[in-house]
Order: structure tokens, then C-alpha cells, then sequence
């Protein structure tokens, strides 16, 4: 045994043993996410556990443990879902109280627009005071034709009065703006533009909200009435129902379909219910825009500090200070970027905007409070490092040969850097600017308190003019795990949604460091190459 | 063809440009370091007076008070007369002569809400309620005082002067203590009582307390004049003080003794507790915000803040206690003012000076003089500006700019005794639910914190960062080189991703299965034996190309069971070793308590994130390591261990080093992880099972609260300052040890 | 060729060695008399460096490396499968062709192989950190700054300090691998009488690309070409009687 110890073997095992461990977290974290986030719009069987109580239990098997302390014994958790009619989604079934386990074919789920899903047998068809009998088939029929309906509503609320509010505000700002200047004739005139407008844009109001509660009316003819699992019978609005499905009856077929459209929502729908259902949507857009501003920010600068630091920086005591301040960009807490994110550009750049252009609308801020740009500036001070390194190691690969060539036919420096070293340098900066957005894109905390929110209620890019709204709020693929991880207030239900969006980060952020790595590597080896 | 004189100045123009590019990350390093100290230096400056004006009035003045914009100013006459004054230009806007007044004088007043209490030279006392109404008239702010009288009330039955008086009102009940030139204390209190059936009902006690003083107890003939030698026995009430509870009654007397009333029970007041608190006369009494501390003036200018503490030893089972000593005075303390907005005062003493204290960190902040003795001093509603009156008869107004009184050295790192508190504490509480909520902002509980996560966090990830780099360094093969990038991708994973699963997953995992974790690595040393053993009985062809350095893959499905086993027996291993609950044994046995989102996981969690970067820059300093001295001391002999420990090791420390110092800093500066992995409960302990909150998790939590400019604003802009100067340093320090050792290698 | 060797020490018979699929040494045969210096020379990639490598084992830290053939040193052969490599590397010292020192202190660099094998008494180092040191001519120049760092040494200096290295395990055979050829003049010069008074206590082999060297301090010279002993025998006879044409074309400078 000393002898073994002697060799040191064992050690070496012990090392290796740690990177073992390190390989295996990473593969476990990764599998976990994977598992979790890929599992969650599968449908699941629907169970029904008539009790030894007598009372009846039915919904989606979410997950079955044993009991803690009490031997051999195990129990279910049930997504029951008609969370307005029993007031929780999940309940805890002990196997013990089980008398009779069944999976009714007919039984069907209903995905609401609002107060999640319902779980229930189909009874009839309400259109007004009678109730008729109605197949599924004919309901699916319904459903899509009640979705014409539902888009026309969401185009009158959204569009139609989203744009009536958007030009009120903007004339009210002006007539505050007029009101603040000297009164003449002039002044005079505009503001009375500006009241005719405004009038005519209260009488277009009235028609359009007249409009809609004939639409509303309307889409609450018909309604679905379904029994649910006590017995009890639900009504519901059909344009209310996103989709329905009968999950025992679905084949593997039906599922994958179901399962494609489920995923294909997520990605592509806004939120609903407190972010815990729907889609991520403007998350992803959101996230996609600032990490594109941010980049147009920081590769200017990463690159002229790369330049300066490889071609134009002798070894003296500001190129020595430039690299001090590099690694230190890299290495100060994010937190502290935010913070001087919300002291600096927010407080003192953006007041400052504030008060010299949108002094209309003070008190309230436009410029002077969180927003995407201020994000997006923030996360390129924090990403420029990032730029430097990758931009320098591609800077080395134009070779010494290649630049004396160059300024040998009677180049200037900035000739030769221009026309030689920056083409040579592109893949790095490439590089570089990939593993920055990268970055940016898991970066979360200095983006709390720059402008990130729960739910924004327009995208920072749309049709009113100037299309681009820098000043905007917006969502964040990292900050909506936060929230409805940590502060939403129905954690339990939204969880398996949060595995699904830290899936779609992962994927994001492995996929842009994955292609960096790749890049790199192949720099590397036109570097050796050229080198030789 | 561009000319050369283009083409040269193109060249120098890009020259100027670049550089002045390059030097753009010195300038946004500085301007970070610089912003935020600017933000931060604010916090602990002292007061200043930004603006001073003085008034000469006509008469002597007893009482004064002003509006909440501090443009007008209502003095009282002491023959009776309120007069409102404009403060910007001395005129006088509204008089008033008391009518119910007579042709008594006043001796005393007290002040409240918006009403005066005046106590007359014969024993009567009228309440003069005031108002400020505003109205705006084409964007001109116009302020109207009202006054309105109350009828005379006849208070002391022998019609002797009121030396000092007191008034507080609650909902439903009213009481008036004053005390009489001939010393007697008299307490006059009304209570309206509803009954059952919404009748209101109205009660009256009147009470001569004199007795309660002299240690006699209740007096029995409450309207009856007591003995003369009992009077002569009884010290001099010279201050009163009441809280808005109606309940404790504070009187201050010659001998510099402090009495401590009950008074809930109207009519059967009792002594709670009588101390020395100061040697000579007390001379002032005044509670700060909230009537919770007093502060105690005396003959010699002390100036000491009290307060009743929790205290086993006695009956009442709480003790008036000394809390704060601020800055004396030279000569008698004669009136405290409190401010309306947080627990600051004024003090003016008879020599003149009048001092701007802040009780909670005990410093004075401004000290402003008038000419003569002060007659009556106040604090404007919004602790901006101070108002006194002295005996020439000059009214004083000083405009006071005090951001923040309540941040010094000793606030922010030290412990402080907090109202409510047994004794001094580091606590960190910036939000109360009222007013007059005293904010807690020591930093220590949370640098503690992020000490605490950052340690559990470095002991998990430096070993295993550095051995695994160890390893894959010096014995991995090299066709398993390709691992590196894997890890490397692990340092890529956003962190916000490590703390939802460390909260949500893992947080509840490890509850769940505890015992496994501890033990976990006595069966990984198990497998590992089996492993090595089972490595040597593999047949060579087996083996095939990796003879050696495929231990780590080797090694893979063995940890896996031994992670399964441990998870398997950890039922049975809290059943052996912890008496069947494990929490229960933690709290019984070591008297830890377990909460589910603990320093283990959020350690465990930050390790994950900073093993990546310890690995990687440790890997490199070792990998660079030069294959000669390898080779050397392979040659000497030495095992293929002995040579990683004493040579590789050795050389590469400085490497080694700053990978370490570098995740050091990685952690100290973590956020989301911490922000979800823990309870982010601020509190200092080192029990592992507990959680914390970290200086950068607090500022996430907070700052968005936080209005700009204001104390708690400038105090995360601290933690934030703190923040960067450790990771400053610590990347410096880093950064220069790793060029030491290039040039290092370079000689080798 | 055949020529007796007296007193041998290494017998090195029939040895072939590939790099993968090149053959870097032919079917080498040759013998190492105890207590003298035994010398290779040759052209640079001749093998000569890699056949000095095959007597300590130091081959095997290279991927694919295949040998044939024996090395024996006291008649056992070094690559049997029960031989202790660290054991082995412990009789048969090396000396490399750049200055290695550890980036330690002189004295520990010394006693870095006594250290590793175990011992850890004090003034046993010590006394073993002297004699080597001695015994590589150092002593004087370092014997009052036995704990500077050893990078601080002149390259001469830092040479002998890893011969002194070598030496302080006591070893029975000490391999030097163009011990001076990043060497000035003078520090070769004191090297080379080192050498000679090495080899009252040591076998010593030597490879060496200069043939003064091997001309002045060897007792038996091997001349190596493309991977082939093409000659063997006494120093002496080498140089002034070679048989062999390339061995000549070699040493009168018609040739490398």
C-alpha cells in the first residue's frame, strides 16, 4: 500500500478524478436542462384517481416520489389544472388513498387564454339560453373559426387603439410643449390645430371601442360547456380556447404534432398569465436587439484598443495602463457596470437628454430611465475586453513579413493596418464580437437595473415613427428566467416554462461560444501556417 | 491617385485616432472609479447653511413655528399675540391677539401638529389651533394662515404660573401634563370611550402626580394640595417630555434625576423607573421621531440620547438605558428641536450655539450661532432649514442643505445601537413600513456575506479547478486534449442559468437527500480504489491506445455509481448518523439551522461558475511550464507525480495564483447566483446551512427602490465602490504576477 | 571493428529504435567501459542524442516510440518489464544540452533528487548538496549563496549546477547530452575539466557535435551517422587512425 502511495498513482487519480467531476457537472447541467426544458410541452397521459373518499382527481401526472420518512409508501402530483375552479393547479395524491386508476379516452384539455388549462368532458354546445350536444370535430371547426374573431379583437385593442393612444400622447406633449412657449397668434393657430385633432381622434375612439364590445359580444355567443372532474359543469367562451386535445387518444404522431406546435408558440407568441404561459417572444427579441446594439458599440472600440495596443503602443506606461484597465474591465462585477450604467448614462446622460428635448413630458422620464440603449452601452463596456483579446490574437496572425512587404512598396502604416493587417485581423474580431454577444447574452444583473422589465408592453422596433425606440423598455431571455423563476407569483406552475427559456438560452449561448471556438481554432491554424 | 499630402495626413489622423481609441479604456475605467466616488463622496460630508437671514422683531417671542416651504413663520408673543411673517422680505402678513388670553402672560408652550398649547401665569390654558392653507393662483403659489382658539381651559385649581407644559392627542384621547411654579406636576387627561352601543362617552381625569416624584406613590386627594414638606423633599421638574402613545411620561428634575411614568391607566399613573442621568440639572427633554429615543439636555451643555431597553434583571423587564452621547454644549441646554423626517435634532444652549445632531450616528453635523441667549428654537417640517428667536429679539432663519446625517464611518461598517435594539449591532435594513423608521445601513452583515459565499465557493472550486488542471496539464493524453473546450464552455453558461438551477433545483435536491453529500466523497475515494484497482487488471490490449492519461473518461461511470449509491444510502445514512431527521439533529445536536437555500448551494453554485476560469488560466501557467525541467527531474528520478508537485507545481504558482485570484474576484462580484440561490437574508453567521446576502445581490435588490441622490442611493453606490476597489486590486495583483512570470519563463 | 572494452558497464546490443514508422537508430551495438568517457559524435539528427536518451529511459515520455534490441547496464536489461523506471533513472544521471535549472534555490536544486527519493535529514543534504557541488567545481563560486535563486547563475555556472544536480543522487552513469553547446569558450573549458575529474567517481557518457571536446576529455569515441555506428573504438585511434572514410571525411571537416 506505501508502496502504491509512493508512485503517486493514486494521486494522479485523485486529480483526475476532478476533472472527471467537472466533465460531469457540465454533462449532468446540460442533460438536466435539456431533459427538463424539452420535456415540458410533451402532453402527458390525463389520469383519473377515483379516491378511497370517494371523491374523483383528474389531471396531468407532473411527477410521483416517495414519501419522505414513511417506507415503501409513494405519491403523484397531479397538474389538475381549472385553476378557477379549484383554485391551485397541482395537488398531491397518496397512492395509499387511490381505490381506482383510470385514463378515460374522452377526457379532453382546453388551453384558455386566461386562468389556465381545463380539464374536463365535453357536454355541449351554449349558444344562448340552449344547449345542444357537439362532436369534437365540430368544436375544433369552431375553435378556428373563432380565432378570426379573436385576432380582430387584439387588432382593434392593439393596433387600432394602441395608435389612437399613441398620437393622443403625442399631441398632448406638444400642446404642453406650445403652452410653455409665449402666447401669439402663431402658437395660437397650433394649438387649435391640435384640439380639432384631438377631437376627431375621441370620436374615431368611440367608434373603435363601440366596435369592440359588439366584437366581444359577439365572440361570448358561443360557449363550450365541459364537465369536470367533480362533476361540476364549466362554460367557456369559445374564442377563449387557444386549443384543445384529447391526450389519451393522441397517438406518438399526434403528439410530435402537438409538440412542434406547442414549441413553435413558445418561440414565436407573447406571454400570457403573468409570463407563465404563452410565449418568450419579445424576450427573444428583446435580447436579440440589445445584444446587436451593444455590438455596434463595442467593436469600434474593442478594435481600436486592440490596434492601439498591438501596432501603435510602444511598451510604456499608458499601453501598460491600457492593459491594466483591459483585464479589469474583465474582471469588475458586472453589478458595478449597472450600477454606473444607472448612475451615468441613465441619471446624468439621460436626464440630461431629458431636460434638453423631452422637457414636455417631465416628470415623467424618457430618456432619464432604464431603456435598451442604456442596456445595450452598459453590457459594451463590459463585453470590450472581450473584443481586445480575440481582436489582438488576430492581429498576431498578419504575419511581420507580410507588413514589411507592405510598407516595402511605400504604404503608410495606416495603409498597411487598413489593407493588410485588419483583412488578415477580420476572423478574430469576428471572434471576438461573437464571444461579446455571447456574453451579453447571459449577462443579467447590470441589465436589472438598466432597463430590463417583466413584461414590456411594446417591442423597442415597430411601425410608428422613428421605428426604432431606443428609449424603450424591454424584455430579456436571462431577467424572465429570474422573474418567473423567482417572482412570479405562481412559481410552481411556471417553473417547467423557465426549464424550456433557460433551454433556449443555453442553446443560444453554447451555439455562439461553439462557433467562436471554431473560428478560433481555425485562426490559430492559419496563424501556425502562416507563420511557417 | 491620392496625393501624398492626403495620403500623410490620412496617416496621421488614423495615428491620433487609434490612440485616442486605445486610451478611451483608460478613460472608461477612470470615469467608472471616478463617477461612482463622486456619487459615493456626498454621503460623508457634514451640513452646511446654504442661505442665513435674520429678522429683528418687536417683542420677546415664546414660541415659533413655519411652514412647510419655510416662507412664512408664525412666532408667538409672549403678551399674546401671534403674528405670521413672510420670511423672504421680514413683512408682516396676519396678526392675531389672543382673545381668550386676557390679560394673563404666557409661561409656557408647547407645540404639536398644528396646534399651541399656552400655558398662562394664572394656571389656564389655551389651545390655539394654526393652519397653513395653499392656493394656487395663475401659477403663484399663495399661503393663507389660519389661527382659531379653543376656550380657555382653567388647569391649575390655585391659579399659579404653568412652568412648562405638555399636550399629545391620540384618536380618542387627549393628555395635558404640566408642571406649576410651586413645583406640583398635574395631569389632565380626556378619553372618549365608545361603547357597545356607538355611544361615544367622555371621561376626565384631572390628577396632581406631584407625589409620584417625590416616591409617596399615587396621591389619594388628587385635588387636595400636598404637604409642604413633601414638596420640599421633591426635586424641581424642570422638562417633560410625553410619546404620542399617551403612555410614558419622562420628567427631567434639578438634581439631574430622569423619571420614567407609566400613564396608560389614567388614573393610576405609576413611577416605572427613576435614574441619575446626569449629574447636574436637567435642563431639556425632547423625543426624536417616532418617541421612542430621548435626548436629554443638561445644566453643562451633555447632550445623551435614551432609550428604554430589554432587560431580564428588571420587573418591567426593560431599563432606560444611554445610547447615544453626542457633542456637549458649553453652557445649559435649553430647548431640543426634533426633525420631522429622520432621527435628527437640535440643540441651543444658552451661550448661543445651536448644534444640528444626528442621534443614529452620533455626530453633530452644523453648529450655527445667534447673538443673544435663544428663546426658541425649531426645525422646519422638512429638515431643511432651522428657525430660532433669540432674546434681542432677532429671528434667525438659516437654510440648511443635510443629505445625508445619517452615514458616517461608524454607520456604515460599525456596529451602532439602534432604537429597538438590546445593544450595538452590525444590521443592514434600509426600508421600514413607517415614517419614522430608523435606516440600518451597516455594510458589514453584507461584506460578511459575500466573504461567506465567496469562501464556501472558493473552497469548493480551487481544488477541484486546480487539480483538474493539474491533470489534464501533465497526464491527460493527448488525444483527450479536445476536453479543454468543454470546459471552457462551462464558463460560458450564463450565470443566471447556475442560480435558477441552484435555487430551484438543486437547493430542494440537496434538502432533500443531504446525508448523500457528506457521504459522497467517501465513496468517490471507495470507486476511485476500485477503479485503480480494476485499471491494473485490464489487459493491456483493452487498454489500447490510452496506457495512460484516460483515467478521467475511466473514471466516468464509477463517480456516476458512486453518486447513485450515495443517493441510495442516504435514507439509510440519516437514519445511522443523524437520528433518522437530519435537521432536526443539526438544530438539536450542533444547534444549526437549516434553511433550504443555504451557503452550500450558492457555494457549490458560484464554484461551478469560477472552476472554468480557475481551471483554464491554471492550465495554461502549467502547460507553459517548460518541458525542460520536466525533463530534468524526470531524469532525476522522480515519479511522474513527484515531478508535477515540485516542479510543475512550484513553477506555475504564480499562475496558479492568479487563476485563483482571479475567480476570487469573479466571486466576490457574482449576483444572480447569490441573488437566487440564497434567502438573501442579511444577517452574519457562518453556519453553512444558512443563507446570506451579498453586497452585489443587495445592490441588485435594492438600487431600483432606491430614489436618486438619496442616502440608500449613495450607500449601494458604495457597496459598488467597495466592490470594484476589491476586484481592482485583486485583478491588479493578478494581472502583475502573471507578467512577473512571463518574464520568467522568458530567462528559462 | 571489433575492439575490447575493459570493465563494462552498459552493454548496448542489437539496438534498433522507431519514431512511428522512421527508424532513428540501426542496429546499434557498442559497449561503455566503467570510469571513463565515453563519447558520440556525429552530424546533427545522426541519433546520437536519441540513443544517450535510450540508456535512461528518457524515450518513453515520447508517443510512439517503438525499440528493439537490449540496453544492459551491470547485465540487466533496462527495458524488461519489471524494471523500475524511476529506479533506473536514479543509476543512470542526465545532463541536458540547455541549462535547466529548477526556478528554485541553488541548494534545492541539488538536493532535488536525494529530496524526491525520500531523505530528509537536514545535514545529510547538506553534506550531499556540498560534495556535488564540489564535485561540479561550483562550490567556490556559490558556497556563500547557497539560496539564490538558481536562474540567477551565469549560463556556465547554471550547467555545472545540473551536472552537481545529477551527481548529488550518486549515480552510477552520468549522461550528458551536449552538455556545452549553449556554452561561451570559458564556461565549456571549465566544464570539460570538470569532466575529466568526474570520471574518477563516474562512468560518464557524452554526446557531442564538437570534436575537440570529444578529442580532448574522451577515452572512447562512437561515430554516428544517419542512425548507424559507423565507428568505435579508442579515442586516439579515431581521430588519428579512423577507419572508416566517412569517419574521416567527418573529423578532417570534409563533411556536416
Amino acid at each position: 500500500m506505501k508502496k502504491i502511495l509512493k508512485t503517486g498513482t493514486p494521486y494522479i487519480w485523485l486529480t483526475a478524478c476532478m476533472l472527471t467531476i467537472s466533465l460531469l457537472m457540465i454533462g449532468g447541467l446540460i442533460l438536466l436542462i435539456m431533459v427538463k426544458g424539452l420535456g415540458v410541452f410533451w402532453p402527458h397521459e390525463m389520469v383519473r384517481f377515483v379516491l378511497k373518499d370517494g371523491s374523483v382527481v383528474m389531471g396531468e401526472i407532473a411527477k410521483t416520489e416517495s414519501i419522505p420518512h414513511i417506507k415503501d409508501t409513494y405519491r403523484t402530483k397531479l397538474k389538475i389544472g381549472n385553476r378557477d375552479a379549484f383554485g391551485l393547479d397541482f395537488q398531491w395524491v397518496d397512492h395509499e388513498a387511490v381505490a381506482r386508476r383510470e385514463y378515460p379516452p374522452d377526457a379532453l384539455a382546453f388551453e384558455r387564454r386566461e386562468w389556465g388549462n381545463l380539464y374536463g368532458f365535453l357536454k355541449g354546445l351554449k349558444v344562448g339560453e340552449n344547449t345542444k350536444p357537439i362532436s369534437e370535430q365540430e368544436l375544433e371547426a369552431l375553435i378556428k373559426e373563432s380565432y378570426a374573431l379573436y385576432k380582430k379583437i387584439r387588432h382593434v385593442e392593439k393596433r387600432a387603439i394602441g395608435n389612437i393612444n399613441y398620437v393622443m400622447e403625442k399631441n398632448r406633449l406638444t400642446l404642453r410643449r406650445l403652452q410653455a412657449l409665449p402666447s401669439n397668434a402663431d402658437t395660437q393657430e397650433k394649438v387649435n390645430d391640435i384640439q380639432v385633432d384631438v377631437n376627431r381622434l375621441e370620436s374615431l375612439y368611440h367608434t373603435q371601442e363601440n366596435l369592440l364590445a359588439e366584437l366581444y359580444q359577439e365572440a361570448r355567443k358561443q360557449e363550450v360547456v365541459v364537465t369536470i372532474s367533480d362533476g361540476r359543469e364549466r362554460t367557456l367562451p369559445v374564442f377563449q380556447i387557444i386549443r384543445m386535445y384529447a391526450p389519451n387518444k393522441m397517438g406518438v404522431f399526434a403528439k410530435v404534432g402537438f409538440y412542434i406546435s406547442k414549441f413553435w408558440e413558445f418561440v414565436s407568441a407573447e406571454p400570457r398569465e403573468a409570463n407563465t404561459e404563452g410565449g418568450i417572444f419579445p424576450a427573444i427579441f428583446g435580447t436579440v436587439m440589445m445584444v446587436f446594439i451593444m455590438s455596434i458599440a463595442v467593436v469600434p472600440l474593442g478594435v481600436l484598443t486592440a490596434v492601439y495596443l498591438k501596432e501603435y503602443a510602444g511598451d510604456n506606461i499608458i499601453s501598460r495602463l491600457v492593459r491594466i484597465s483591459v483585464s479589469n474591465l474583465a474582471g469588475v462585477p458586472s453589478i458595478v457596470f449597472g450600477v454606473f450604467g444607472l448612475g451615468f448614462f441613465i441619471y446624468f446622460i439621460g436626464g440630461g437628454i431629458d431636460s434638453l428635448f423631452y422637457s414636455e413630458s417631465l416628470p415623467t422620464p424618457t430618456f432619464g430611465t432604464g431603456g435598451i440603449l442604456w442596456a445595450s452601452l452598459t453590457l459594451s463596456l463590459l463585453t470590450v475586453p472581450v473584443v481586445v483579446v480575440a481582436t489582438e490574437e488576430g492581429l498576431s496572425s498578419a504575419s511581420k513579413s507580410v507588413r514589411e512587404g507592405s510598407y516595402a512598396l511605400g504604404a503608410t502604416k495606416f495603409e498597411t493596418l487598413w489593407r493588410v493587417v485588419l483583412p488578415q485581423a477580420t476572423p478574430g474580431i469576428l471572434t471576438g464580437t461573437i464571444l461579446s454577444m455571447a456574453r451579453a447574452v447571459g449577462e443579467v444583473a447590470p441589465l436589472m437595473i438598466t432597463g430590463v422589465v417583466k413584461l414590456a408592453p411594446s417591442l423597442p422596433l415597430d411601425s410608428h415613427y422613428p421605428f426604432v425606440h431606443l428609449e424603450r423598455k424591454f424584455m430579456h431571455l436571462g431577467f424572465h428566467i429570474y422573474d418567473v423563476g423567482f417572482q412570479s407569483p405562481n412559481v410552481e406552475a411556471a417553473v417547467p416554462m423557465v426549464y424550456t427559456t433557460t433551454l433556449v438560452l443555453v442553446i443560444t449561448v453554447l451555439t455562439l461560444n461553439i462557433s467562436a471556438i471554431l473560428l478560433r481554432n481555425r485562426l490559430r491554424k492559419w496563424y501556425n501556417s502562416s507563420a511557417m | 491617385m491620392k496625393s501624398i499630402k492626403r495620403r500623410r495626413f490620412t496617416d496621421k489622423a488614423a495615428h491620433w485616432v487609434i490612440k485616442l481609441g486605445g486610451a478611451a479604456v483608460i478613460v472608461v475605467i477612470l470615469a467608472l472609479f471616478i463617477f461612482i466616488f463622486l456619487e459615493v463622496y456626498p454621503l460623508l460630508k457634514d451640513a452646511r447653511v446654504i442661505d442665513k437671514k435674520t429678522f429683528l422683531l418687536s417683542e420677546s417671542v415664546i414660541a415659533l413655528k413655519t411652514d412647510d416651504q419655510q416662507e412664512i413663520a408664525c412666532v408667538l408673543y409672549k403678551k399674546g399675540l401671534v403674528e405670521f411673517i413672510s420670511l423672504t422680505d421680514g413683512a408682516v402678513i396676519k396678526k392675531h391677539p389672543l382673545s381668550g388670553l386676557g390679560n394673563a402672560l404666557i409661561t409656557s408652550v408647547d407645540m404639536a401638529d398644528n396646534h399651541l398649547f399656552i400655558g398662562t401665569d394664572d394656571g389656564r390654558l389655551l389651545t390655539v389651533a394654526l393652519s397653513f392653507s395653499e392656493s394656487f393662483d395663475q401659477g403663484v403659489r399663495i399661503i393663507s394662515p389660519e389661527v382659531s382658539e379653543e376656550e380657555p381651559l382653567c388647569f391649575d385649581d390655585q391659579k399659579k404660573p404653568l412652568k412648562s407644559i405638555i399636550c399629545k392627542k391620540s384618536d380618542s384621547a387627549r393628555v395635558l401634563i404640566a408642571s406649576s411654579e410651586d413645583g406640583r406636576l398635574l395631569l389632565r387627561a380626556t378619553e372618549e370611550t365608545t361603547s357597545l352601543f356607538g355611544r361615544g362617552e367622555k371621561k376626565e381625569v384631572v390628577q396632581d402626580i406631584t407625589g409620584l416624584i417625590s416616591g409617596a406613590g399615587r396621591n389619594d386627594a388628587p385635588h387636595l394640595s400636598p404637604p409642604d414638606e413633601r414638596l420640599a423633599m421633591t426635586p424641581a421638574v424642570t422638562s417633560l417630555a410625553l410619546d404620542h402613545f399617551l403612555e410614558n411620561l419622562y420628567v427631567g428634575a434639578s438634581n439631574g434625576e430622569l423619571f420614567h411614568f407609566n400613564i396608560s391607566d389614567k388614573e393610576n399613573p405609576y413611577l416605572v423607573e427613576k435614574i441619575k442621568a446626569s449629574d447636574t440639572a436637567i435642563t431639556a427633554l425632547g423625543f426624536l421621531l417616532g418617541d421612542v429615543s430621548l435626548v436629554v439636555g443638561d445644566q453643562r451643555g451633555g447632550i445623551n440620547v435614551w432609550m428604554r431597553v430589554r432587560d431580564e434583571a428588571l420587573a418591567s423587564g426593560w431599563a432606560l438605558k444611554r445610547i447615544h452621547t453626542l457633542k456637549s454644549h458649553n453652557a445649559a441646554v435649553i430647548a431640543i428641536a426634533p426633525s420631522f423626517r429622520d432621527k435628527g435634532f437640535l440643540t441651543a444652549a444658552s451661550d448661543g450655539t445651536i448644534n444640528l445632531n444626528h442621534a443614529t450616528s452620533e455626530q453633530t453635523l452644523l453648529t450655527i450661532t445667534t447673538t443673544a441667549k435663544p428663546a426658541t428654537i425649531v426645525f422646519s417640517p422638512k429638515a431643511n432649514g432651522a428657525l430660532a428667536v433669540d432674546e434681542n429679539n432677532t429671528l434667525y432663519l438659516w437654510h440648511i442643505s443635510n443629505p445625508h446625517p445619517e452615514t458616517t464611518l461608524k454607520t456604515l461598517f460599525g456596529r451602532v445601537w439602534y432604537e429597538g435594539y438590546e445593544k450595538p449591532e452590525f444590521v443592514w435594513q434600509s426600508t421600514g413600513g413607517t415614517d419614522d423608521f430608523e435606516p440600518k445601513l451597516s455594510l458589514t452583515p453584507l461584506i460578511f456575506g459575500t466573504i461567506k459565499g465567496t469562501m464556501y465557493a472558493m473552497l469548493f472550486a480551487v481544488p477541484v479547478g486546480v487539480l483538474a488542471a493539474l491533470y489534464t496539464s501533465q497526464f491527460l493524453h493527448k488525444t483527450l486534449k479536445p476536453i479543454k473546450p468543454v470546459i471552457e464552455i462551462m464558463a460560458a453558461l450564463p450565470s443566471v442559468v447556475l442560480g435558477f438551477l441552484a435555487g430551484l433545483w438543486l437547493a430542494p435536491l440537496i434538502e432533500k437527500i443531504f446525508p448523500a453529500i457528506i457521504i459522497f466523497p467517501l465513496f468517490i475515494l471507495l470507486f476511485i480504489s476500485f477503479a485503480i484497482f480494476l485499471w491494473n487488471y485490464i489487459p493491456p490490449a483493452f487498454k489500447g491506445r490510452y496506457k495512460h492519461g484516460a483515467e478521467a473518461l475511466f473514471l466516468i461511470p464509477f463517480i456516476i455509481i458512486a453518486a447513485y449509491v450515495s443517493i441510495q444510502l442516504s435514507g439509510y445514512c440519516e437514519h445511522l448518523l443523524f437520528s433518522d431527521d437530519y435537521r432536526r439533529w443539526l438544530n438539536d445536536i450542533l444547534g444549526l439551522r437549516y434553511d433550504q437555500r443555504n451557503a452550500v448551494v450558492v457555494g457549490f453554485a458560484i464554484g461551478f461558475a469560477i472552476i472554468p476560469l480557475i481551471f483554464t488560466i491554471s492550465e495554461d501557467a502549467m502547460n507553459n511550464v517548460p518541458k525542460s525541467l520536466i525533463s530534468a527531474s524526470l531524469a532525476l528520478g522522480a515519479t511522474p507525480w513527484q515531478t508535477a508537485m515540485r516542479v510543475v507545481l512550484p513553477t506555475a504558482s504564480p499562475g496558479v495564483f492568479s487563476a485563483i485570484m482571479i475567480g476570487f474576484g469573479r466571486a466576490v462580484g457574482e449576483t444572480m447566483i447569490v441573488l437566487m440561490a440564497t434567502g438573501n437574508t442579511p444577517i452574519m453567521d457562518w453556519n453553512i446551512f444558512n443563507g446570506f446576502r451579498a453586497l452585489a445581490a443587495n445592490i441588485a435588490v435594492e438600487i431600483p427602490e432606491a430614489p436618486m441622490g438619496g442616502t440608500l442611493y449613495r450607500t449601494l453606490f458604495l457597496a459598488a465602490m467597495l466592490l470594484f476597489i476589491t476586484t481592482f486590486l485583486v485583478n491588479t495583483v493578478a494581472e502583475t504576477v502573471r507578467q512577473k512570470m512571463k518574464r520568467r519563463y522568458s530567462k528559462l | 571493428m571489433e575492439i575490447l572494452i575493459p570493465d563494462q558497464i552498459v552493454n548496448v546490443i542489437n539496438l534498433s529504435l522507431y519514431y512511428g514508422k522512421t527508424k532513428a537508430l540501426k542496429e546499434i551495438t557498442l559497449d561503455v567501459s566503467k570510469s571513463k568517457i565515453t563519447s558520440f559524435i556525429g552530424p546533427s539528427g545522426c541519433g546520437k542524442s536519441t540513443l544517450i536518451r535510450c540508456i535512461n529511459r528518457m524515450n518513453d515520455l515520447i508517443e510512439d516510440v517503438k525499440i528493439e534490441g537490449e540496453i544492459k547496464i551491470d547485465g540487466c536489461d533496462i527495458y524488461a518489464p519489471d524494471v523500475d523506471v524511476t529506479e533506473l533513472r536514479k543509476r543512470v544521471g542526465m545532463v541536458f544540452q540547455k541549462p535547466n535549472p529548477f526556478p528554485k534555490s541553488i541548494f534545492e536544486n541539488v538536493i532535488y533528487g536525494p529530496r524526491v527519493l525520500g531523505v530528509k535529514n537536514k545535514s545529510v543534504l547538506k553534506d550531499l548538496c556540498e560534495k556535488a557541488l564540489k564535485r561540479a567545481a561550483l562550490w567556490d563560486d556559490v558556497k556563500e549563496r547557497l539560496h539564490v535563486n538558481a536562474l540567477d547563475l551565469s549560463g556556465g555556472q547554471q550547467q555545472r549546477l545540473c551536472i552537481a544536480r545529477a551527481i548529488a543522487m550518486e549515480p552510477e552513469i552520468v549522461l550528458l547530452d551536449e552538455p556545452c553547446s549553449a556554452l561561451d569558450p570559458i564556461a565549456t573549458s571549465k566544464i570539460e575539466d570538470m569532466l575529466v575529474e568526474l570520471k574518477k567517481h563516474y562512468t560518464v557518457i557524452i554526446v557531442t557535435h564538437n570534436m575537440q571536446q570529444a578529442a580532448r576529455i574522451s577515452d572512447y569515441t562512437g561515430f554516428f551517422m544517419l542512425g548507424k555506428l559507423m565507428e568505435f573504438n579508442v579515442t586516439t585511434e579515431i581521430f588519428t587512425n579512423p577507419r572508416e572514410k566517412a569517419t574521416e571525411d567527418y573529423i578532417t571537416g570534409r563533411f556536416g
